[in-house]
């Protein structure tokens, strides 16, 4: 959490110093994504019988995990024209994790 | 170019791309839709087989890649990154650093100060130099686009995820 938390102070400030230069940052919060890594991770978090897995996705509203192709889509449309008045922003791309 | 990214404003055509973490999941996915978007992708990971198997995937649809095996912790390899980037493509348009590493899931007062140090080298103080290079690189050709990816954990708390 702590470097996930720091990214988006180092792209905020990456933003405010180089939007001059036009250069835009922004960041990417994915939720739970269909990555070898949140594999790992949800198999860490697993203690004494509970299912990480089910208890993550009973917590958005899209009972799914993301799919790495649809953060994807997300950066290439944060990188494109269509994006050009956008810097400085943290997405949220979660199911609907975060609105709860 | 044929425009095959439904719902996309524009095409990459021309662009180039450098995106770290390559080698699988999110930052694989990024480096073949924006190959597919038509920009050029350089594709830095530390794990060689997996990161061209990525470059391989996007050839064979047509696309124009190349690997760079990289450790965004390293602080001479990051710059020779992006130099490979301008030597091969002449330029730098867009940098998504999605290279993360996760550590165990044990409470903060139990992490070790090696698993710490680590994590913060490659997640934190390894966006931030590839954000040094890729900057330098982007006002020298007039602008850029760069994406950072995080988590949902960068805007609450886990527990037992402190670093």
């Amino acid at each position: 959490m702590a470097t996930k938390h720091g990214i988006i102070g180092l792209t905020k400030t990456a933003a405010l110093e180089y939007a001059a230069d036009n250069i835009r940052g922004n960041v990417l919060c994915p939720g739970l994504i269909d990555t070898p890594m949140a594999d790992r991770l949800v198999a860490g978090m697993q203690t004494g019988g509970i299912d990480a897995e089910q208890i993550l996705l009973s917590l958005a509203p899209i009972k799914r995990r993301g799919t790495p192709k649809e953060i994807a889509a997300a950066a290439a449309w944060l990188c494109s024209e269509a994006a050009s008045y956008v810097t400085g922003h943290s997405m949220v791309v979660d199911g609907g994790f975060m609105t709860i | 170019m044929a425009r095959r990214g439904a719902g996309m404003a524009s095409t990459m055509a021309g662009k180039v791309a450098l995106i770290t973490g390559g080698s699988s999941g999110i930052g694989r996915s990024a480096s073949l839709l924006f190959a597919r978007e038509g920009a050029r992708v350089v594709v830095a990971a530390r794990r060689i087989e997996e990161g061209e198997e990525t470059v391989h995937l996007i050839q064979e649809a047509g696309g124009d890649a190349c690997f760079v095996r990289t450790d965004v912790s390293q602080s001479p390899a990051v710059p020779a990154l992006v130099t490979t980037c301008v030597q091969r493509y002449g330029r730098l348009d867009y940098a998504v650093n999605t290279a993360g590493i996760e550590g165990g899931i044990v409470p903060l007062i139990d992490y070790t100060e090696e698993e710490w140090d680590a994590i913060i080298a490659i997640n934190l103080k390894g966006v931030w130099l590839c954000m040094k290079a890729e900057v330098r690189q982007m006002q020298h050709n007039g602008g850029g686009a760069i994406v950072n990816v995080a988590s949902i954990g960068g805007l609450i708390g886990f527990p037992r995820m402190g670093p």
